[in-house]
């Protein structure tokens, strides 16, 4: 463990009775990035992120948050005033102003950030002394930020930040999550949302039915940079799929389509096989995969174990 | 120890806030006293004092209960309910002081809870205390208030959010018309009468009864309220456990 990592995951496990929740998760997130856990509901996301706020126990496995064990109770006060975390759902207090929840939430840490400065950033200034019950959900999802903030956190853990959200009420949630990294601020957020995933994360890794199954960069995950790439056209009228030189991935019809890492070869064969026989490939196009496809490639055949639930 | 004041100080205020919570712990004994002060004649002597003394007493206590067992018991299993003691989890505030500030919150709103309705005995009802005993009587029924306030954060740990309203009401029934804050315990039914012995409510007015009839305050009232709260107390931190290690697959 450097100093550079924030968290640092091995071979993570939790079972809930004969349910396997999270089976031999590892990964690292380096001090200052936003990382993204991307899966679908039941994928076990909560759950390991229930794990690192040592709300929760493992199985086994070796994490450091910070450098420290969150399942350790000796450190866990110390560890806890260097995080902040945002739940999905917060409750909503019917009785205290913003300014006045803030100012609760800031007695409970030893260093928190000046109340007002935080109320600017998260831009509910203008809302300091209203009831929170009478706040519209976007305003209470920035107070959920604020409140996560508030302790000036090296680390800031966000699940799902922006289910529920209209689309301009996501962008602005966006906006101020890159903006709370400006200042050195490490960020492990949960989502199912792709778009979420790749304009906000340096790293991402797509977990399904408890396991990781792909990991990197938005731009480089599941092959996406190395040649992962997706080939469709119309078969030449008279021939059928069982006659193309290449084994088809889909096809519906006429339509054929062909996901490969090997985009050369197979266009060769193709083509090959196109002149071979005097016939036209119609339509022909290849694209690259996006994030969205590798994602449904990743977890679509796991649906089935991930309908564990969500935990 | 840096969350506590804040904490605390925000606990009494949000508590205040809630018209809903005022009303009903100020308001039912105020009420009830007013309107049952001459079901008897105000002056008829009963357990060395007047009814206008005794029945004063029984009110304070009544709304000491009301009071103790809303503010930890509602509150907590609404909190509970709503995820706010899950959030509280993950900050550094120790989990025991969520526990001492409920108590704490309980203590600091019973008080003024039992002042107003010495107040409404004083002026409406005519009792006439020494000012030691006003003051003796005001210190036992708030410092022994303590056990109704474990209660209360025991009821809030046992009950759900739907649950906690017809628990904490049919507590506060039997507590009170068993206690025989409502019906002197001489004139309930014969089985009711030995019911009483068992229950915090009457040993709790029974330490009033005691100051306002000029005498000391039962060493087996105290005993017993006392042994509630060891107990009470031993079962609001083990609940207190159980919902901190439970795994909600």
């Amino acid at each position: 463990m450097s100093a550079t990592q924030a968290i640092v995951v091995e071979g993570l496990s939790k079972r809930y009775g004969h349910i396997e929740a999270v089976h031999d998760v590892t990964f690292e997130v380096n001090a200052g990035e936003i990382f993204a856990l991307l899966g679908p509901n039941g994928a076990g996301k909560t759950t390991t992120i229930e794990i690192l706020e040592g709300f929760r126990e493992r199985d086994s496995g070796r994490i450091s948050v910070l450098g420290y064990d969150p399942a350790d109770r000796r450190t866990s006060r110390e560890l806890r005033e260097r995080l902040g975390v945002v739940l999905q759902e917060l409750a909503v207090e019917p009785f205290l102003s913003v300014q006045q929840v803030l100012t609760r939430h800031a007695g409970y840490f030893s260093r928190p950030l000046p109340v007002n400065n935080v109320l600017e950033q998260v831009g509910l200034m203008d809302k300091a002394a209203t009831r929170v019950k009478r706040l519209s959900g976007g305003q209470q999802r920035r107070l959920d930020l604020a409140l996560g903030i508030i302790g000036n956190p090296e680390l800031l853990i966000l699940d799902e930040p922006t289910t529920g959200f209209d689309p301009s009420a996501r962008r602005d949630a966006w906006d101020l999550i890159r903006k709370l990294t400006e200042n050195g601020t490490t960020v492990l957020l949960t989502t199912h949302y792709m778009d979420e995933a790749e304009a906000l994360a340096s790293q991402v890794a797509i977990i399904s039915g408890g396991r990781i199954v792909a990991q990197g960069t938005p731009e480089s995950i599941g092959g996406r940079d190395r040649g992962a790439c997706r080939i469709r056209f119309w078969l030449p009228p008279g021939t059928t799929a069982t006659d193309l030189p290449v084994p088809v991935s889909e096809g519906a019809g006429d339509a054929v389509e062909i996901t490969t890492d090997h985009e050369i070869e197979v266009l060769a064969r193709l083509t090959a096989w196109a002149l071979e026989h005097q016939v036209n490939v119609i339509g022909l196009t290849v694209e690259r995969l996006t994030l969205e496809d590798v994602y449904l490639r990743l977890v679509g055949y796991e649906a089935g174990i991930a309908a564990g639930g969500e935990t | 120890m840096t969350g506590l004041p804040t904490f605390l100080r925000f606990e009494v205020l949000r508590l205040l806030r809630n018209v809903r919570y005022v009303g009903i712990t100020v308001g039912f004994p105020v009420v009830f006293y007013v309107l049952f002060l001459h079901n008897e004649h105000p002056e008829a002597r009963i357990a060395g004092t007047t009814w206008k003394t005794y029945f004063m007493v029984s009110m304070a206590s009544f709304g000491a209960m009301v009071a103790s067992l809303n503010a930890g018991g509602t509150r907590l299993a609404a909190e509970r309910a709503s995820g706010w003691t899950r959030q509280l989890r993950v900050t550094p505030l120790p989990s025991w002081s969520y526990i001492t500030t409920k108590i704490a919150t309980s203590m600091i709103i019973v008080l003024p809870v039992i002042a107003v309705v010495e107040l409404t005995g004083l002026l409406i009802g005519g009792v006439r205390l020494s000012p030691l005993t006003w003051a003796v009587l005001t210190l036992v029924l708030w410092a022994s208030a303590f056990s109704f306030a474990s209660l209360g954060v025991l009821v809030g740990y046992v009950a759900s959010s739907e649950t906690v309203y017809p628990l904490v009401t049919a507590l506060m029934f039997l507590l009170s018309f068993f206690g025989g804050l409502f019906t002197p315990v001489p004139d309930l039914p014969v089985v009711l009468r030995h019911a009483a012995a068992f229950l915090p409510s009457y040993h709790y007015a029974s330490l009033g009864w005691a100051v306002v009839a000029g005498r000391a305050p039962g060493a087996g009232d105290a005993g017993v309220l006392l042994a509630y709260a060891v107990v009470l107390g031993l079962a609001v931190t083990w609940r207190h456990r159980v919902d901190e290690s439970r795994a909600f697959a």
